[in-house]
C-alpha cells in the first residue's frame, strides 16, 4: 500500500488526546535529556541545550520541527552575533545604550509579526536572553565574544540533535503532519456538511443565520489554515514526496476543491441573506430531500473515498435544466448545490481511482 | 509627497489595520514597565520582572472572552512560578528535579485546549535553570512572577481601553476599501486602470502578499481572483476583531456594536461581489444586455468610495450620492429583462445582475446606518 492510499482514503478518526499525550511524552523526555546534560556537563550556559529543545518543539508536527531546524541554527547564530555586538560595542562603553533596548525590541517584534518568519523569532529570543542576563547581573558581565558565541552555538547543535533524535525514535508516529492532514481533510468536509445543513434549514424556513453558524464558519477557516500548514510540513517528512506524482495531484485537487467549495458557500450565504425560498424550480419537500443528500455526502466523505457513488448530482442537474426563471433564488441556490455536489464527486472519485486499482461501486440512486 | 507620507504609506501597506503595531507594543510595554519597576525599587531581582510580563499578556490573545483571557494568563504565570520554584528548591537534588521538570513539561504539552502554553512556557523553564538556586531566591521570584502577572493584567485592560476603538475602526475602514477594490477589479476591463485606481495597490500587485497562502500561488491564474482571495484572508482577520472579540469597557462594547452593525453589511457586499466573478472571464469584455448597467456601476464606485470616506472622516459627505432615478430605471429594465425568455444570455451575466441587485440593497442599508450614526440625515 503506498502512502497515497494511506493519506487520502484511510480517513479514520484518530484519537487526538492519545496522540497529544504520546508527543508530550516525547518532548518531556527530550527536555529531560537536555537538563541531564546541563547538570552533567557542568559548563556555563549549558541551559542553552534545553532552551534549544524547547524552541524546537514550540510548534508541533514533525515536518514543522525538521523545517525549523535550519532556522533555529541560523537564527541562533545571528541572534548571538547581534547580542554580543550590542553588548560589547555599545553597552560596554556606555551603559545608557541599554535604554534603547525597548525600542529595538518593539521594532523587532513588529517586523516579526509582519513577516511571520520563524528565523526572526529565534533571532529575537536568542538576542535578548544574553542581554537580559547582562542587565540583571550585579558584576560587570562582559561576554567574551568568541568564547561564548562558539559554546552556545555548539549547544544549539546538540539541542537540535537531541530534539530530532527523540522525535524520530519515541512514539515516532505520534506527531506526523501526514496523520493530522488526513484527519483534517475529513473534518473539513464534515464541517462543510454542517454549514450546508444550517444553510438549507435557514433557506427553507426563512430564519436568520445565528451565532452557531458563525462558529461553524470559523471552524472551517481554521481547518483550511491547518491543512495548508500541514501540507507545507508534510514535504519534510517523506523524502519521496516530490517524486510522488499521484500524491501531488491529489493534494492539488484537494486545494482546488476547497477553494471552489468556499466560493460556492459564500454565494449560497449571499442568496440566503437577500432572498427567500420560492417554488420556481421544485417544491419544498423535493428541494429538502435533494439538498439533504448533498449535505450527507459531505458529512460522510469516508464512504466515497472507498468507491461509493450516487446520482445526486444528476438529480439536481435535472432540476436546473428547466430554465424558466434563472434569476429566482431557488434556481440560483440549486445551481450552487449542483456545483458543490459535482466538486465533491470529482474529488472523491479522483482519489478512489488514483489510489485503488478496482472499479467504482455501482451508482446508488439517492431518491430510493 | 513628503517622506513621512511615503513611510506612512509603506507601513499602511504592510500593517493596514495597525494590528502588528499593537502586537509590538504588547511585547514591549509590560516588559519595559517591569524594567522601570526594577530601576525604581533598586531591589535584588531576576530577569523575570522585565522579561515575563509581556509573555503573560500575549497568553491572553489566544482567547476572545475575558474569562478565558484571564485564565490563560493565570495558567501561564502559574506554570512559570511553579517551575522556577521547583528549580530553585530542588537544584541540588538533581534526580528529583529532573522528574519534576519532566512532569511539568509533560503537563504543558498534554493540554489540547491550552496548547499555547507549549509555545513559550518551556523556553522559560529552560532559562530558569541558569538562575541562582535556594529557597530564598525561589520565594523572591515567586513574588516577582506575581508582580509580572499584575503588570500583565493591568496592561490587558489598558490595551483594551486605549486600542480597541482604533483596531475596530481601522479594520472596518480597511475592509470597506477592499470592497471598493474588489468591485472595481471585477467590473473594469482595463488592467492598467485597475492598477491605477484601486486603493490597495501593493496587495494587488506584490507577490510578497501571496506567501502566507499556498492557495494563491497554486490555484488562481487571474490576478483579479488572487486579489479576491486575499481579501477573504483579510476578512477573517477583521472577523476576529469585529465579530468574535468580547470587550470589557462599555464604550468599546457600544462602539463594537455599531461597527458590527455596519460590518455585517459590508460582508454581505463582499459575498455579492462573488456573483460577478465569472462574467468578465467568460465574456472577454463588458457588454450588458440590461440598459444603464454601465452607469450604475460607475455610480456604485462613487458610492463605495464615499461610504468608506464617511467612516474615515466620521461624517456624512457633503454631496448626496445615491442616484435614485438611475437605480429605479435599472431595476425596471432588469425586471423586464428577467420576464423575457433569454435563452441566449449566459448564466454568468444573469448572476452578475443578481450580484448587483444584492449589492445595491446592502449599499442602501449601510448608507442608512452610517447616516443615522452620524446624525446628518
Amino acid at each position: 500500500m503506498s502512502y497515497g492510499i494511506i493519506i487520502m482514503t484511510d480517513s479514520y478518526r484518530l484519537n487526538k488526546v492519545k496522540l497529544t499525550r504520546q508527543q508530550a511524552f516525547c518532548i518531556a523526555i527530550a527536555f529531560s535529556i537536555g537538563v541531564v546534560l546541563n547538570f552533567s556537563l557542568n559548563l556555563p550556559h549549558a541551559y542553552w541545550i534545553s532552551m534549544t529543545i524547547a524552541l524546537m518543539f514550540c510548534y508541533t508536527g514533525r515536518g514543522s520541527i525538521i523545517r525549523r531546524s535550519k532556522s533555529r541554527i541560523l537564527g541562533t547564530f545571528l541572534g548571538l552575533f547581534f547580542a554580543f555586538l550590542f553588548i560589547n560595542t555599545f553597552m560596554y562603553s556606555d551603559y545608557r545604550w541599554a535604554y534603547l533596548l525597548p525600542f529595538i525590541w518593539f521594532l523587532a517584534w513588529c517586523f516579526y509579526c509582519i513577516t511571520n518568519n520563524y528565523t526572526i523569532y529565534v533571532v529575537l529570543i536568542t538576542m535578548f536572553i544574553p542581554l537580559c542576563f547582562t542587565i540583571s547581573s550585579s558584576n560587570s558581565y562582559v561576554f567574551l565574544l568568541n568564547n561564548t558565541l562558539a559554546i552556545r552555538f555548539i549547544f544549539t547543535l546538540i539541542g537540535v540533535s537531541i530534539a530530532l533524535l527523540c522525535e524520530f525514535t519515541i512514539y515516532k508516529k505520534a506527531d506526523l503532519s501526514f496523520r493530522y492532514f488526513k484527519r483534517e481533510i475529513r473534518n473539513y468536509f464534515s464541517n462543510v456538511g454542517d454549514v450546508l445543513n444550517l444553510c438549507n434549514k435557514s433557506f427553507i424556513h426563512g430564519v436568520a443565520l445565528d451565532k452557531k453558524f458563525a462558529g461553524e464558519i470559523k471552524k472551517q477557516m481554521n481547518k483550511i489554515v491547518s491543512l495548508e500548514s500541514l501540507y507545507l510540513d508534510m514535504a519534510y517528512e517523506y523524502y519521496d514526496w516530490v517524486d510522488n506524482k499521484p500524491q501531488e495531484l491529489a493534494v492539488k485537487k484537494l486545494f482546488i476543491s476547497i477553494e471552489e467549495i468556499n466560493f460556492r458557500l459564500r454565494k449560497i450565504i449571499c442568496i440566503l441573506g437577500h432572498e427567500d425560498f420560492d417554488e420556481a424550480v421544485c417544491t419544498k419537500e423535493n428541494f429538502l430531500e435533494i439538498v439533504n443528500i448533498i449535505t450527507y455526502k459531505y458529512k460522510h466523505i469516508g464512504y466515497y473515498f472507498y468507491g461509493r457513488v450516487d446520482d445526486a448530482t444528476e438529480v439536481i442537474d435535472s432540476l436546473i435544466k428547466i430554465k424558466n426563471s434563472r434569476l429566482a433564488s431557488t434556481y440560483l441556490y440549486c445551481k450552487e448545490m449542483y456545483i458543490l455536489s459535482k466538486v465533491f464527486d470529482d474529488y472523491s472519485s479522483f482519489i478512489y481511482k488514483t489510489f485503488n486499482e478496482t472499479e467504482l461501486k455501482p451508482v446508488e440512486s439517492v431518491l430510493n | 509627497m513628503n517622506i513621512l507620507d511615503k513611510i506612512y504609506k509603506i507601513i499602511r501597506a504592510y500593517d493596514p489595520t495597525g494590528e502588528f503595531f499593537i502586537k509590538g507594543l504588547m511585547w514591549t510595554l509590560p516588559n519595559t514597565t517591569g524594567a522601570l519597576y526594577l530601576l525604581i525599587s533598586r531591589g535584588p531581582s531576576s530577569f523575570i520582572i522585565y522579561f515575563v510580563p509581556s509573555s503573560i499578556l500575549i497568553a491572553s490573545t489566544y482567547s476572545s472572552d475575558y474569562k478565558n483571557k484571564l485564565l490563560n494568563m493565570l495558567l501561564f504565570a502559574f506554570t512559570m512560578a511553579i517551575s522556577q520554584w521547583v528549580i530553585a528548591v530542588f537544584f541540588h537534588r538533581q534526580v528529583i528535579l529532573i522528574i519534576l521538570l519532566f512532569l511539568i513539561i509533560f503537563f504543558i504539552y498534554t493540554s489540547v485546549k491550552r496548547s499555547f502554553l507549549g509555545i513559550l512556557a518551556p523556553l522559560f523553564v529552560a532559562i530558569f535553570l541558569e538562575l541562582p538556586p535556594g529557597w530564598y531566591n525561589g520565594a523572591n521570584r515567586l513574588i516577582e512572577t506575581g508582580i509580572a502577572f499584575i503588570i500583565a493584567v493591568i496592561y490587558l485592560f489598558l490595551f483594551e481601553f486605549f486600542t480597541a476603538k482604533f483596531k475596530i475602526r481601522s479594520s472596518i475602514i480597511y475592509f470597506s476599501e477592499l470592497i471598493y477594490d474588489s468591485f472595481f477589479c471585477y467590473t473594469t476591463e482595463d488592467k492598467e486602470e485597475i492598477e491605477r485606481r484601486i486603493k490597495h495597490k501593493l496587495l494587488y500587485d506584490s507577490s510578497y502578499f501571496n506567501k502566507p497562502d499556498i492557495l494563491v500561488e497554486n490555484i488562481f491564474v487571474s490576478r483579479r481572483d488572487k486579489f479576491y482571495h486575499k481579501i477573504t484572508l483579510a476578512r477573517y482577520k477583521a472577523d476576529a476583531i469585529l465579530l468574535e472579540e468580547n470587550y470589557f469597557f462599555r464604550k468599546n462594547l457600544m462602539y463594537a456594536f455599531y461597527a458590527k452593525d455596519v460590518y455585517v453589511f459590508y460582508l454581505r457586499m463582499f459575498r455579492a461581489i462573488g456573483f460577478m466573478r465569472y462574467y468578465y472571464g467568460k465574456n472577454k469584455g463588458f457588454d450588458f444586455s440590461v440598459s444603464f448597467t454601465t452607469e450604475l456601476i460607475a455610480n456604485i464606485y462613487h458610492r463605495l468610495s464615499l461610504l468608506s470616506n464617511m467612516i474615515k472622516d466620521r461624517k456624512q459627505p457633503e454631496k448626496e450620492f445615491r442616484d435614485s432615478k438611475l437605480i429605479d430605471n435599472w431595476k425596471q429594465h432588469l425586471h423586464k429583462f428577467s420576464k423575457n425568455k433569454n435563452e441566449k444570455v449566459h448564466d454568468d451575466e444573469l448572476e452578475f445582475y443578481f450580484g448587483l441587485k444584492c449589492l445595491l440593497a446592502d449599499l442602501d442599508i449601510v448608507r442608512e446606518k452610517l447616516n443615522s450614526r452620524y446624525g446628518l440625515n
